[in-house]
């Protein structure tokens, strides 16, 4: 506790070291406590997140998009919230968000595109492209830059020339257009699946490269869920499949995963 | 601070214990988390002390190894020097004084239970070296689930079925309600003359409902070989290292 | 004391599941001298943080046939304590060839609740009988200070009856007296703690030795604790149902 007051006495210890001593001490000892050990202060630490696990994953072809989650809500890892929570949202025709992350920013998330996607409605009476909501989302989360939604996005669908689009997020709002993604706690299992079987990043040149069908993706999104929930705790209960097919409207499907 | 040090845990674990008439019977699921990883699927949790003494382990799996494979030695000891069998308030009083030698330091969660000339007996020991004896229990990050379900059909006194359909069924529960158990159970039914284990038992929402659609074998050649390069050597001497 | 790594450390506070938090015994522990012995009187509960490890917990460890020790605090720092003086106790009794006076065990207590006073948490009660000085009875706080009492109640419950046993002790208590006195005390204290439950325990100890009593709150003999109700007409304009 350094102090820098010398202006009484020149020579000679200051009279009132002592004190102004004592009073920053007493100060120090205001703001930190030495009883209030690390652990006590990490502890009431404010914390306003929880993360509810699982996964989301999405895939974009020719006149496609696909995305897939699964419904299991978890707390803290172990406890099982809910067996049949949705992550998946549609928001118009050609939309769809796919989230993970926190869930009450996940609900927020979605409350606010939705909201603004009403008003552009009403504002110019045609629903918003895939490519503008996509904007929409990145400035969306960026302006919560510090005290961000807790949230890693996925939004999918079809683009004003028919194609399937997929884009991706981080919690404050880096965008990304891609050919596949995933997000939550299984994307570091299903990534390198995608990896393989859709971007061929590890196959020679002369090694034979199937072409990304419909129902190729389907299967190959199916698969990912399943062997994530053998070896990821918070993913399971149930796949939720949306098919966003060009021209068609959109296809909600639910299939069985492992309960335990 | 820094980086977290990695470990294999199964502090995720679900096991459970019952008491009946003349006998106990004990089990677990089979599932070894590291974080939220399932790090083996069919891990063995129930640990053999001796020929009629178990031991059902949760919290850090190399530890509980460790733990369960020195009382085993020393209860054999003890059984070759006395010539008598060993009594389940031995192997409980050994892991007791052990772990609260350590502080808490051995992460070991441990129901110890089996029969003796004294009878049936049940215990619990923690990691701090807290003992505890019961009727039936449950301990594990699933304990929460399969206590409900112990707490609601104990019944003191029941037949080796009704005690056995009991434990699966806590265990059942355990699997189901947290993540981090599940896959298969064990059980072991110990009765004065004999010692019954049974498992992998596999409930129906442990299995996987539907099989994969795509088959993924990659033919010769999938791979791009980046560099190649070849080392001549002449064979001195071989061994036949198959067995 | 804390001693735990810190990885396991992390609470699950949803399901009340705190590692870092000991197992302990948040306890009421009453004791009572009468003319011809002491009678001590304990909750049965063990929890660690908000989850009720044990409900049927026995708190009274006999040391002797005519010493008993009452633990509260850390469940594995106080049976270990009671374990090593117990075992201390019954070399010198060997030695000597004598019954040790209850005042002697309670030093011996002292001695390690002492030595390890930084290490530990954990308080006694030494209650017994001796030929010397009749029934007797030890209290010892965290830190290692004895104090012989007349009557006397400690752990979490124990504030809420210190009034009542003030109230209700004098001198040449006759057995029935003092049983009822700690019965109800430990009634008293179980109704408003949050950390003591479950079965009220009786120990009375005297010249012919230690009986146990144990009262269920689901038959007859358990302490009735009757509080004034509130006045359900308030506020005025509400309308209440009557209970």
């Amino acid at each position: 506790m350094a102090c820098s007051f010398t202006g009484i006495a020149k020579n000679g210890p200051n009279p009132y070291s002592e004190m102004f001593a004592f009073k920053a001490a007493m100060k120090a000892a205001e703001a930190e406590p030495v009883w209030r050990t690390s652990r006590i202060i990490e502890r009431q630490r404010w914390n306003p997140y929880s993360f509810e696990g699982g996964s989301t994953c999405a895939i974009a072809g020719e006149n496609f998009a696909i995305l897939a989650s699964d419904t299991r809500l978890t707390q803290n890892d172990i406890n099982i919230l809910t067996r049949d929570g949705e992550k998946m949202h549609i928001l118009n025709d050609s939309i769809v968000l796919a989230t993970t992350g926190f869930y009450g920013d996940v609900l927020q998330l979605k409350k606010v595109l939705q909201s603004r996607l009403h008003k552009y409605r009403f504002d110019y009476r045609s629903d918003m492209s895939v490519d503008l909501c996509a904007e929409l989302l990145s400035r969306n989360l960026y302006y919560r830059r510090f005290f961000p939604y807790y949230t890693g996005a996925v939004l999918a669908g079809i683009d004003e020339h028919g194609k399937g689009a997929v884009f991706s997020y981080d919690p404050i709002g880096c965008i990304e257009r891609i050919a596949y993604s995933a997000s939550g706690n299984a994307e570091p299992m299903i990534i390198p699946f995608l990896d393989c079987q859709i971007g061929h990043v590890t196959l020679s040149d002369e090694a034979e490269k199937p072409p990304l069908t419909l129902e190729r993706a389907t299967s190959l999104m199916k698969d990912a869920f399943r062997s994530a929930a053998e070896r990821e705790i918070t993913t399971g209960d149930k796949i939720h499949l949306i098919i966003a097919e060009a021209g068609k409207p959109i296809v909600q499907k639910f299939l069985p995963l492992r309960e335990d | 601070m820094g980086h977290k040090a990695p470990r294999l845990t199964s502090t995720g674990t679900t096991i459970v214990a019952a008491a009946y008439k003349g006998g106990l019977v004990m089990g677990a699921d089979s599932r070894a988390t590291a974080g939220n990883i399932i790090a083996d699927k069919h891990c063995e949790k129930v640990h053999k002390l001796t020929e009629s003494i178990y031991a059902c382990g949760a919290g850090t799996a190399a530890d509980l190894d460790q733990v369960t494979k020195m009382l085993s030695g020393n209860l054999r000891l003890l059984e070759l020097n006395t010539g008598r069998k060993a009594r389940v308030i031995t192997a409980l009083r050994q892991a007791k004084q052990h772990l609260f030698n350590y502080q808490g330091y051995i992460g070991a969660y441990l129901l110890i239970g089996g029969v003796d000339p004294t009878g049936p007996h049940l215990y619990m020991c923690s990691a701090n070296g807290t003992t505890m004896a019961f009727p039936y229990t449950a301990q594990g990050s699933g304990s929460y689930a399969a206590i409900t379900i112990l707490e609601r059909d104990f019944k003191p006194d029941m037949t080796k079925e009704e005690a056995e359909s009991l434990v699966q069924r806590a265990l059942e529960a355990g699997m189901h309600g947290d993540n981090a158990s599940g896959n298969s159970l064990n059980l072991v039914v110990i009765e004065p003359t004999a010692t019954v284990f049974k498992g992998p038992i596999i409930p129906d929402f442990c299995k996987r409902p539907e099989p994969n659609d795509l088959e993924y074998k990659f033919n010769k050649g999938s791979t791009k070989v980046l560099k190649q390069k070849a080392y001549k050597y002449d064979i001195v001497e071989s061994m036949d290292i198959s067995h | 004391m804390d001693t735990m790594r810190d990885d396991q450390k992390e609470a699950i506070p949803a399901l009340g599941f705190y590692p870092h938090v000991d197992i302990s015994t948040g306890t009421t522990l009453i004791a009572m001298e009468y003319n011809g012995g002491v009678v001590v009187g304990t909750d049965s509960r063990t929890s660690a943080g908000s989850f009720i490890t044990s409900r049927a917990t026995n708190k009274i460890t006999p040391i002797t046939d005519t010493m008993v020790v009452c633990r509260s605090g850390s469940a594995a720092d106080t049976q270990c304590i009671a374990d090593i003086a117990k075992y201390h106790i019954e070399v010198y009794t060997m030695l000597e060839n004598e019954p040790l006076t209850i005042y002697r065990a309670s030093q011996i207590f002292r001695q390690f609740l002492y030595n390890y006073r930084d290490s530990l948490s954990a308080s006694v009660l030494v209650a017994g009988w001796d030929a010397k000085e009749g029934g007797q009875l030890y209290a010892l706080p965290i830190g290692g200070f004895v104090t012989r009492q007349r009557s006397t109640a400690s752990g979490s419950g124990s504030t809420f009856v210190q009034g009542f046993l003030d109230s209700q002790w004098r001198p040449n208590l006759t057995l029935n007296e003092c049983k009822a006195i700690v019965k109800q005390a430990v009634g008293l204290a179980v109704f408003r703690d949050g950390s003591s439950g479950g079965v009220v325990r009786l120990a009375t100890i005297d010249a012919n030795g230690t009986s146990m009593e144990l009262y269920r709150p689901d038959k007859p003999g358990f302490p009735v604790v009757k509080p004034p109700s509130a006045h359900l007409s308030f506020p005025p304009h509400v309308e209440q149902t009557p209970v």
